[in-house]
């Protein structure tokens, strides 16, 4: 009997584990769809605290290529920093006004401020904007995308119509645990790749919950050019290897893809939008090393007692590298040294090939304009030409929106880019060759004719600024 | 006897473990003991457990020269049993983290060999 009574206590101490969790104090119960962020703050203030912050401009003068929501107050006009946008994007909303992001408190306010040729697409629009889309999806169905943004806007409840990501983006109220709201487009994309969506990660989810928005999508068309949905063109690519040739096959494989009709060429054209995700997670360096989006973009902070991921989202640059030192411990100065390496040698390629495809443009202006004339084109080199034209602008489209100026995946970017410039100049032979058979030569050096495009652009008659204006810091674009 | 093979000092008795004691030594985590990261500490039975298998692992190749010239790094248990320490002292701070990401795979200077891994001086350009 004092046997037992003596090794009962040892027994208790070889068979307690501890194994309870710190668990943070729930003030309140968050009720299951609720949008206000109020009421998640009550329960994660310090969270709701960085999320608040997202209001305040970032520090001026910390990121060479990306201003936006500064605090120089300046709204930067992005088709003055690329002027070749300017032209190439001249036919619809994106050639009228198109600006640097302003960050996520601003995404429906600045939707709202924009030129309203931005938002003919309809309710679609919203899609990447308001967290009510998968919501509003679900109950209008078709009509969700197709029936004027503005209709749709106004089924939003009132005090949300400026709301733009909130908590419920990304996160389940029950526990937290991140997940993706807009089913109907990353979900659908996910799966469409054979992935799980049920068995994903928390790491995976900490940069697909961004991939709900910071991707490229296809707003596809039917007959009359209303909007017939909301897709990621994502179908011929896997995971993790999601790459512009994948993306332009999907594009071409159905004429209901093609948005819009390019002015100066008159071709019907595909588009390619902000696609942060696709090109990070397509084999870079820090997406190999198992790096998700809010380890940069959110990295921990200590915040009280307790490390949170910091919600006030921006450049890393603007930060002071501080989600960069943890791990690379150079130094804040010598990290942005290597960033700005990077973006320069991006800039001076993206103008290449963006001035190439310009050129290209242009010349099948001329051809148009001479077959018009009578002239007779040679069909099978203007195909041919089209062709690597597109191929061209595609890629131009692909890396001209995406945000990080080649950060994300500089050998990639690059070699996107330096296939479009080549594309580009091949169409620019070949188009050349065909204006010189017809009797209809091209002067050796084209006049882009930036100024139609790049002055009195839509309802604000937004002009071009020359104090934003990009220009290849290797001085090589001027050679041409 | 037991008490005495818990400390640092024993440890850092054998050769081979000269280099992780020194860096050990003059780093953050000066003030724990090798067993308070390296050894499970969620119950006692755990602890003696692989107390007495990583022990005697460590005798036997340090006497028997076997592996002498091989770098000491972590078997995947090992990291286990580091993960879960890092967390037991740093729960507080954690709570709000998800735990099944390595600590270290961030935290790179915390490892023994890479004290100072290429950490900045204020004073160079």
């Amino acid at each position: 009997m004092k046997r037992i009574l003596l090794t009962a206590p040892l027994l208790l101490v070889f068979a307690a584990a501890c194994s309870k969790n710190a668990e943070p104090i729930k003030v309140t119960e968050i009720k299951a769809g609720e949008y206000e962020p109020k009421e998640w703050a009550k329960n994660y203030p310090l969270e709701h605290e960085g999320w608040e912050a997202n209001a305040n401009p970032t520090p001026a003068g910390k990121s060479s290529y990306k201003k936006g929501w500064d605090t120089d107050g300046k709204i930067y006009d992005k088709l003055s920093e690329f002027p070749y946008m300017a032209l190439l994007f001249n036919g619809w909303g994106f050639g009228i006004e198109y600006n640097e992001p302003r960050g996520h408190m601003n995404m429906m306010v600045d939707i709202l401020d924009v030129d309203p040729a931005r938002r003919k697409a309809g309710g679609a629009c919203l899609t990447c904007k308001t967290p009510y889309a998968q919501e509003l999806q679900g109950k209008l169905g078709r009509d969700y995308f197709s029936k004027p943004f503005e209709e749709i806007h106004a089924l939003i409840p009132k005090n949300h119509q400026k709301l733009g990501a909130a908590c419920i983006t990304c996160h389940d109220p029950a526990d937290m645990a991140l997940k993706i709201k807009n089913d109907f487009t990353l979900g659908r994309a996910l799966r469409d790749m054979g992935v799980d969506t049920s068995g994903l990660s928390n790491q995976e989810m900490r940069s697909l919950v961004c991939a709900q928005c910071h991707v490229t999508y296809v707003i596809p068309k039917d007959k009359e050019m209303h909007s017939t949905g909301v897709f990621f063109p994502w179908q011929n690519s896997k995971y993790g290897q999601i790459s512009i040739e994948d993306i332009i096959k999907r594009i071409k494989s159905d004429p209901a893809h093609l948005e819009w009709t390019q002015a100066v060429t008159g071709f019907k054209l595909g588009f390619l939008r902000h696609p942060e995700f696709e090109l990070f997670s397509n084999e870079s360096t820090h997406w190999k090393a198992g790096l998700a989006c809010a380890d940069c973009h959110m990295p921990y902070t200590r915040s009280g007692s307790k490390k949170i991921s910091d919600h006030r989202i921006m450049s890393p640059l603007k930060k002071d590298m501080k989600a960069c030192i943890q791990c690379h411990t150079q130094g804040a100065e010598w990290l942005m040294e290597r960033v700005r390496a990077i973006q320069d040698r991006t800039a001076s390629l993206q103008l290449r090939a963006g001035y190439a495809t310009a050129a290209a443009a242009k010349l099948f202006e001329r051809a148009n304009a001479a077959r018009k004339a009578g002239k007779t084109i040679d069909q099978a080199l203007y195909a041919r030409a089209k062709d690597h034209y597109e191929e061209a602008f595609y890629r131009v489209a692909f890396i001209g929106a995406e945000n990080s100026m080649g950060f994300h995946n500089p050998p990639e970017t690059l070699r996107v880019l330096g296939d479009a410039a080549y594309f580009a100049g091949k169409s620019e032979g070949l188009l050349r060759q065909a204006l010189a058979q017809a009797g209809a030569a091209a002067p050796a050096r084209i006049d882009l004719e930036l100024g139609k495009y790049l002055n009195s652009r839509g309802k604000k008659k937004l002009n071009f600024d020359p104090t934003v204006e990009v220009k290849d810091p290797f001085k090589n674009q001027e050679k041409f | 006897m037991i008490g005495l093979t818990e400390t640092p000092e024993f440890c850092g008795l054998c050769h081979s473990m000269k280099p992780q004691h020194a860096a050990w030594e003059h780093s953050a985590h000066r003030q724990a003991r090798c067993i308070d990261c390296h050894l499970p500490n969620d119950n006692a039975a755990n602890h003696y457990l692989w107390k007495t298998i990583d022990g005697n692992k460590d005798v036997f190749y340090e006497f028997s020269g076997l592996r002498e010239h091989d770098e000491i790094a972590l078997s995947a248990h090992g990291h286990r049993v580091l993960q879960a320490n890092c967390i037991r002292c740093h729960e507080g701070l954690t709570a709000e983290m998800d735990g099944k990401r390595a600590c270290i795979d961030c935290h790179r200077t915390v490892g023994h060999k890479r004290q100072g891994t290429l950490n900045v001086r204020e004073d160079k350009k």
